[in-house]
């Protein structure tokens, strides 16, 4: 009768690794919670799936990723995990998503992807993997007239910066257009006789516009009636937007907008709020509601409860969380650690040492960057930036071994069930490689299987 | 205690503006990430307050998403406090945080004439001069307050001992919630204390009277303060309550002596029983057939970093119960009563409304939620009957 409370599985983090380790393990039949402090950086990212952009110390940009994880180091968490974990996780994500009614798409499926050529809203070029259909581009390269949109006021993005870049990428004309910001979104102000909009517009805020009918009829009308929308007669034209197709999981605005202009509508990579990033949080908080998972925000692991553990190791039997001035307990069989790196506070950096926040030298924190007496702005505090690799500090993260739990520098396991997924793992550079999301969601698959492996499906108490 | 992070912690990364109701519906508010950390640099320098400050409604999903943890939606009650002290607010928000004043007023007229409350033509005329928009759900006053009701009950002497707190919503007009939360909490062998009625202030901090909201706090503090240095829980059934009582009262008073005894004391009831629970001393049934429900989080419940424990009791007793999944009701407290917040409210709430319909059309018998305003809001914009979730309970185990 009495039901302690208990998960099998305790995530702790709620950005995009925490909340796929969570799906993979509640779809295994693992009763799952997950104890998050903010939300993560998803909803204000891409929510773009890169899988490996760059190989460090190579200037090309990645085609083949699978081929291209053979180049990396062998603490790297997709040579730890093995291209069949890799190639499940892109799978099992892409079907999740098909089945929610908003599809994902990647080259080559999850047998042998290939990258693609993502357009970012300063006319760069980013390589990713698996995008949301809105990003795709399909058809690009037939475009024989290319119209960038943007509306005056909007911040961090000026078609007029962006075109000269997607130019150089794009086969067909490229035309930058600026339309008037609409009263809705921002009342006009006359400044020293100019008329300028009274307030800051985000791409979220066009998103929520262009997800009523008024405001896509505004967008559609006046888009219309612009000069160089001419252009686009009789001609196979295309219409590169920022990520302001609604902000809901659905292809619902990106399909009235391609029918209501006679021609297809993408949306190009901006900064944040991306708007796709929070799609795919929508689409994945519905996902955790489906599979009953427990999602608990605002909680604060402060520290771990240890028990022994076989061979060495130690065993955690509950994390303690701080509410309200309070502290609770929370028990679970296996714990995945999906709580960032340096800027998401799951690793703490002093003047003289990095460490894993909640279990701290039980987890060691993997570098090549050893802290210095003088600090780390010393140079030897990075011994292989010189030799043109990628900044040490940026692979900083905790050590895990083949089955993602921690392990010293000799490889033996410190912690028997606790597992670590994304930004928090050592090992790789997200901004250098451009494979966050893609670590991220292999790093969450891996987990969430060996975590499943140490905790049988009902082994603890139903809810 | 934690103290209130550096405006510094901003990163100015937008999750805050992903995460606000207000921001979502209206271009009226500049979003939690300009009126919170942006304007405190401004506010640092002495300069003008902005007047969207006034649509942030302290829903709190700012503080819940920010990743770097500053407590957005607590800057911004704390610049409102400012902006009141320099000019006085309408005498609406007046009204709007006194609701206690008219029920100690209410709760001695016969019973014949309590439709006096705030919803007869003539309060409804009074209330729409003063801003309170004609639309507004306005609670209807209870026959009884809880108090009364409370000091009817005969309980079973107890060596174990909890404090309730009720607060105004649950005394003024919702007192069967409250009979049913200390029935509950006899039921689990302990025995009730309720030493206080004094609201706890949420409302007058949310419309800038600040300072009394400090004198109530001083009150409620001092009333419960003993109790809690004994050991003794205190708990509140309304989320607003506990979150006050937990956790803002140290961050907006400061100095403000006996919260860092009473803070780690208080528990949301729920939270408490499903203590209880674990303890063996609220033995539940399993599989009862009982009716389907909807549930809505409250904002201040999901604030507090303790899941949904009210939800978790009655699944464990097999009771059918779907996620409503919306991010606020809109209502706010006294956000949503208020002329040109009416709407706001209204279109906030709105995938929170269509899913309960959706539920209800599929046989749900009622809506579940912890916070009474919440309550109020999904009622007035359904029609379905909605329920505090240990009602539900009560229900269950009293047949």
């Amino acid at each position: 009768m009495i039901v302690p409370d208990s998960a099998d599985i305790l995530v702790v983090g709620g950005g995009f690794s925490g909340l796929m380790a969570a799906v993979f393990a509640a779809r295994e039949g693992r009763r799952v919670r997950v104890l998050s402090r903010g939300q993560g950086a998803l909803a204000v990212g891409g929510g773009t799936i890169d899988l490996l952009g760059y190989v460090p110390g190579r200037a090309a940009a990645v085609r083949a990723p699978f081929s291209a994880m053979e180049a990396l180091g062998a603490d790297h968490p997709y040579r730890l995990a093995g291209i069949p974990m890799v190639r499940q996780a892109l799978d099992g994500f892409l079907q999740m998503c098909l089945a929610a009614g908003y599809p994902y798409e990647m080259e080559g499926g999850a047998e042998a992807p290939r990258n693609r050529r993502l357009l970012t809203s300063i006319g760069a070029m980013k390589p990713s993997c698996a995008v949301p259909s809105s990003m795709s581009m399909q058809g690009a390269e037939a475009a024989e007239e290319v119209l960038v949109v943007g509306i005056e006021g909007l911040k961090d993005f000026f078609p007029r910066l962006a075109v000269p870049g997607i130019a150089r990428y794009l086969k067909g004309n490229v035309i930058p257009v600026l339309l008037r910001c609409p009263e809705k979104l921002a009342p006009m102000l006359e400044v020293g006789g100019k008329s300028v909009p009274s307030r800051d517009v985000s791409t979220l805020d066009v998103a929520n516009m262009l997800e009523e009918r008024d405001g896509r009829a505004w967008f559609v009308d006046r888009l219309r009636r612009h000069p160089a929308f001419a252009r686009l007669r009789g001609k196979r034209g295309m219409i590169l937007l920022p990520p302001v197709l609604g902000t809901k999981p659905l292809p619902d605005v990106q399909k009235a907008l391609t029918e209501a202009l006679g021609c297809p509508v993408f949306e190009l990579v901006a900064p944040p709020p991306g708007v796709t990033g929070l799609r795919l949080r929508a689409l994945l908080m519905a996902e955790l509601r489906r599979l009953g998972v427990d999602l608990v925000m605002n909680a604060f692991v402060v520290r771990p409860e240890y028990t022994p553990g076989r061979s060495g190791a130690m065993h955690v039997a509950a994390v303690q969380v701080e509410s309200g001035g309070r502290l609770r307990r929370c028990e679970a069989s296996a714990f995945i650690m999906a709580t960032g790196g340096i800027y998401g506070d799951g690793i703490e950096v002093t003047p003289s040492a990095v460490r894993d926040r909640v279990f701290g030298e039980a987890a060691p924190v993997s570098s090549a960057l050893k802290p210095v007496d003088a600090g780390w702005s010393e140079p030897a505090a990075y011994p292989d930036f010189a030799a043109g690799y990628s900044h040490a500090f940026a692979r900083l993260g905790t050590r895990v071994g083949a089955d993602f739990r921690p392990v010293t520098e000799n490889g033996l396991v410190t912690l028997e069930n606790v597992f670590y997924a994304g930004r928090a793992l050592g090992g790789h550079d997200p901004a250098a490689e451009k494979s966050g999301n893609g670590v991220a969601l292999v790093s969450a698959f891996a987990c969430a299987v060996h975590a499943c492996r140490v905790c049988p499906a009902g082994s603890a108490p139903q809810q | 205690m934690r103290p209130i992070p550096s405006i510094d912690r901003c990163t100015t990364c937008s999750t805050c503006v992903t995460a606000c109701p207000v921001t979502r519906v209206t271009r009226r508010f500049n979003g939690p990430k300009l009126t919170g950390p942006s304007s405190q640099r401004f506010r640092l320098l002495n300069r003008v307050e902005i007047e969207a400050l006034d649509y942030c409604s302290n829903c709190k999903n700012c503080d819940i998403a920010c990743p770097g943890a500053v407590q957005i939606s607590t800057l911004n009650m704390l610049a409102r406090a400012e902006q009141c002290r320099r000019h006085r607010p309408p005498f609406r928000d007046w009204v709007l945080a006194h609701g206690r004043f008219l029920g100690r007023l209410v709760s001695w007229i016969p019973q014949a004439l309590l439709r006096f409350g705030m919803t007869n033509p003539l309060s409804r005329l009074v209330l729409d001069w003063l801003g309170v928009d004609r639309r507004a759900p306005m609670p209807v006053f209870a026959a009884k307050s809880f108090m009364r009701l409370f000091a009817g009950l005969a309980q079973r002497p107890s060596s174990r001992k909890v404090v309730l707190f009720p607060g105004c919503y649950i005394n003024d007009y919702d007192p069967q919630t409250g009979l049913d939360v200390v029935w509950l909490l006899n039921r689990a062998g302990y025995e009730v204390i309720v030493p206080v009625s004094e609201c706890c202030g949420v409302p007058l901090v949310a419309n800038g009277f600040f300072d009394e909201a400090r004198k109530n706090a001083e009150t409620v503090v001092k009333a419960l303060e003993a109790h809690a240095a004994a050991g003794i829980p205190v708990v509140a059934a309304c989320t607003s309550c506990s979150l006050m009582l937990r956790q803002e009262y140290g961050e907006l008073f400061a100095g403000l002596k006996g919260t860092e005894t009473l803070a780690p004391q208080v528990r949301d009831a729920g939270e408490f029983l499903a203590e209880c629970l674990e303890r063996g001393e609220l033995p539940l049934p399993e599989h009862v057939a009982a009716d389907a429900f909807i549930y809505h989080e409250p904002c201040h419940l999901r604030a507090q970093g303790i899941g949904r424990p009210g939800l978790g009791l009655l699944r464990r007793c097999g009771v059918r119960v779907s996620e409503a999944g919306a991010d606020c009701c809109g209502i706010s407290g006294s956000y949503g009563f208020k002329k040109g917040k009416y709407d706001v409210g209204a279109a906030i709430g709105a995938p929170l409304f269509a899913s309960v319909h959706e539920a209800v059309s599929k046989g749900a018998a009622a809506a579940v939620s912890e916070c009474g305003t919440c309550r109020l809001q999904i009622a007035h914009h359904t029609g379905a009957r909605v329920r505090h979730p240990l009602s539900v309970l009560r229900e269950i185990l009293d047949r």
